[in-house]
């Protein structure tokens, strides 16, 4: 059941999410749906039979919302996006470098073999998880000690996948 | 003499622009806008029945080249220009060259404009008609010492002018004797520099006064009437945010006193066409000539509001020749109308304009609600020019009435992907203190703080966060596949479709 991570004013508020209701806020038990106005910005999130009126633009990688006259600006992390920042998004000091899987999921291709030396930021391995893919990029340049895994087999959380010196 | 203007080209762009061109279409005036390289795909472009590109973006090499300007109106086939506001529309020179090209230019004669537009001439030719002036310097000042004489004779504080300058820009308030002679020397090399003329004059600064101006409007056969006045005390750094009319706070007598001495004031100087005459009133009731804007003010729609009038066609009219279609007794007002400025600014963070693309506008309506725009969804706002989004106008039988309005019409009102001042003018409007109307030029000084914008309760940012984690998971349920950020890189889900979402 995904979580999300939401900033908004530099508070974080944790909403739980599964198909198109939120289950629980802030771990507090939370039923709300959401109703999108087709072709248009505007949508209404009714929750315990409030509604609460809103429109709301994706404007890179944050979100911009008013409604009632007051305008925020959220930052969202999903699920996916912690995965991301796990798969060696942010950059390492200098000691062997253990890229781990940062959730259960299938490896659909290794894209370096031992002994290659590879940039920061290159993509090692791809992994399918929650129907989508996710590219695994080394958080530094180094060479590629250990392949530990192929393509075809699943792994599991925290499984290791690569070694880089 | 009478010429009826056939091809109206209007020297300007944006909400004023857009303005003129409505009262073309429905006088069957043929409209020519112009527009620089960042308004190839504005609003007013679109709407006029022809355009000219005149230029670069910036203003200096579009909209204020007068040679540009008159060449679009010589290959359009215009025979009148209309100049709306900033810009050309006070220039006396580019007026000059109008008339000589064999234009009509839609606005007073060049004379007036000269007189009124060099602020220390229209104070003395204010003094010699009678009209009540803020103290001040005869004149410009030629040194800190006369600065520093003024002040022994007449006190501090004082506003160090430019005396080309208006509009509220070009003026430095000095507090102490200390600071005189540093702040006259700034103020000169500012003048210079903003107004091309470094000529400074002072003014006694007066203690939390109000801005009441007065509408005129006179045709080429003497006839000068006033429209009654407009309370623009709300003000951010001598910028205008909220206007209305009538005064709260006028009396009849005071009204008409006001009102015959503009009159008077437009006689003096031989002028026609709309003008305002700003005064400035003391705590005392007292009023004094601060200035007087020899074109059409940003802030019409509320006089039209009330009067029913259309200033933009009388304005046309006038120009042609026409005599008033009216006498003073014959005006009419009724109601209470608010004008607030809708501007991409980020107040939290010192009003820096807030540039960007307009993601979302969803304007509002509904009974007494009059909006001005000149952008629109997916418009840019850009650096260039200055940062109004719309004016926002309500109207209502009573000024109790149209406050609520406004508020009403303010939380309706809905932009995305530029940050706006609609925050700050939700605040003005349900403070006490507006409401009661007592304020002076000071009330956003004495009143606002940032921190005083509302954030919305924490019930609303919960719900805030929860539609957001939705609005993502059915982003993110929707990819097909994944890249680095999810997949998706739109702006809207406009053209999206979500499958569990109803």
């Amino acid at each position: 059941m995904p979580d999300y991570r939401i900033d908004i004013d530099g508070e974080q508020v944790l909403v739980k999410v599964e198909g198109n209701s939120v289950t629980s806020v802030n771990g507090k038990p939370t039923s709300a749906t959401l109703v999108v106005e087709p072709g248009t910005h505007r949508f209404a999130l009714s929750l315990d039979h409030t509604t609460y009126r809103f429109s709301a633009v994706k404007d890179g990688d944050r979100y911009a919302l008013t409604g009632e006259g007051i305008t925020f600006d959220l930052g969202v992390k999903g699920e996916h996006e912690h995965v991301l920042q796990k798969l060696g998004r942010l950059a390492d000091t200098g000691s062997a470098l253990e890229m781990r899987a940062p959730m259960p999921a299938l490896v659909r291709s290794v894209a370096v073999h031992e002994g290659e030396e590879i940039a920061q930021g290159q993509t090692v391995v791809i992994l399918e998880a929650m129907k989508m893919e996710n590219d695994v990029h080394a958080a530094r340049a180094g060479k590629v000690m250990k392949v530990a895994v192929h393509p075809g087999m699943t792994v599991e959380k925290d499984q290791l996948l690569i070694t880089l010196e | 003499m009478s010429k009826r203007i056939g091809t109206l080209l209007i020297a300007n762009r944006g909400e004023i622009a857009l303005r003129v061109i409505r009262t073309c279409r429905e006088l069957g005036i043929r409209s020519v806008a112009v527009f620089s390289d960042a308004d190839r795909f504005a609003p007013h472009v679109r709407a006029a029945d022809a355009a000219v590109h005149i230029g670069p973006a910036q203003s200096s090499l579009s909209y204020l080249r007068a040679e540009a300007i008159l060449a679009a109106a010589r290959t359009s086939g215009a025979d009148a220009i209309h100049p709306g506001y900033g810009f050309l529309s006070e220039n006396h020179e580019f007026a000059e060259a109008v008339g000589k090209a064999g234009l009509v230019f839609v606005g007073p004669p060049p004379s007036a404009m000269i007189t009124m537009g060099d602020k220390t001439r229209a104070r003395e030719a204010m003094m010699r008609a009678g009209v009540p002036v803020v103290p001040g310097s005869n004149g410009p000042l030629h040194s800190a010492d006369d600065a520093l004489t003024f002040v022994k004779e007449h006190g501090l504080p004082v506003l160090i002018k430019a005396a080309a300058g208006g509009g509220g820009k070009g003026m430095r308030l000095v507090s102490t004797i200390e600071e005189l002679p540093a702040a006259f020397e700034t103020a000169a090399s500012e003048a210079k520099a903003s107004f091309g003329d470094a000529r400074v004059y002072l003014e006694r600064y007066l203690d939390s006064p109000r801005h009441i101006e007065i509408q005129i409007l006179a045709d080429q056969h003497g006839s000068v009437v006033h429209l009654g006045e407009r309370e623009c005390s709300i003000q951010r750094r001598h910028q205008k945010i909220l206007e209305e009319s009538p005064s709260p706070i006028l009396e009849p007598r005071d009204r008409e006193e006001m009102a015959r001495t503009a009159v008077r004031a437009a006689q003096s100087c031989g002028y026609v066409n709309a003008g305002t005459i700003e005064f400035l009133r003391d705590r005392k009731g007292k009023f004094y000539f601060l200035e007087m804007n020899t074109r059409l003010q940003v802030e019409h729609p509320i006089t039209e509001l009330r009067t029913g009038l259309d200033l933009v066609a009388l304005q046309i009219r006038v120009a042609e020749g026409a005599r008033l279609p009216f006498k003073q007794d014959e005006i009419r007002w009724s109601g209470h109308a608010i004008e607030c400025r809708i501007c991409a600014e980020d107040v939290e963070n010192g009003y820096v304009p807030s540039t960007g693309r307009l993601l979302h506008l969803r304007p509002s309506s509904g009974p007494g609600i009059r909006e001005d725009r000149g952008v629109e969804e997916g418009s840019e706002i850009p650096v260039y020019y200055d940062s109004m989004i719309a004016k926002l106008c309500a109207w209502a039988p009573d000024r109790a009435t149209a406050i609520r309005r406004m508020a009403r019409a303010l939380r309706e009102y809905e932009v995305l992907g530029v940050r706006t001042n609609i925050p700050l003018l939700q605040y003005v409007v349900g403070h006490p203190k507006f409401q009661k109307g007592e304020f002076s030029t000071h009330f956003l000084q004495d009143h606002f703080s940032p921190s005083a914008l509302a954030k919305g309760s924490s019930d609303f940012r919960e719900a805030a966060a929860m539609a957001c984690a939705l609005l993502e998971h059915a982003t993110v349920t929707n990819a097909h596949s994944a890249g680095r950020n999810g997949g998706t890189q739109w702006h809207s889900w406009k053209s999206r479709r979500f499958e569990g979402l109803h």
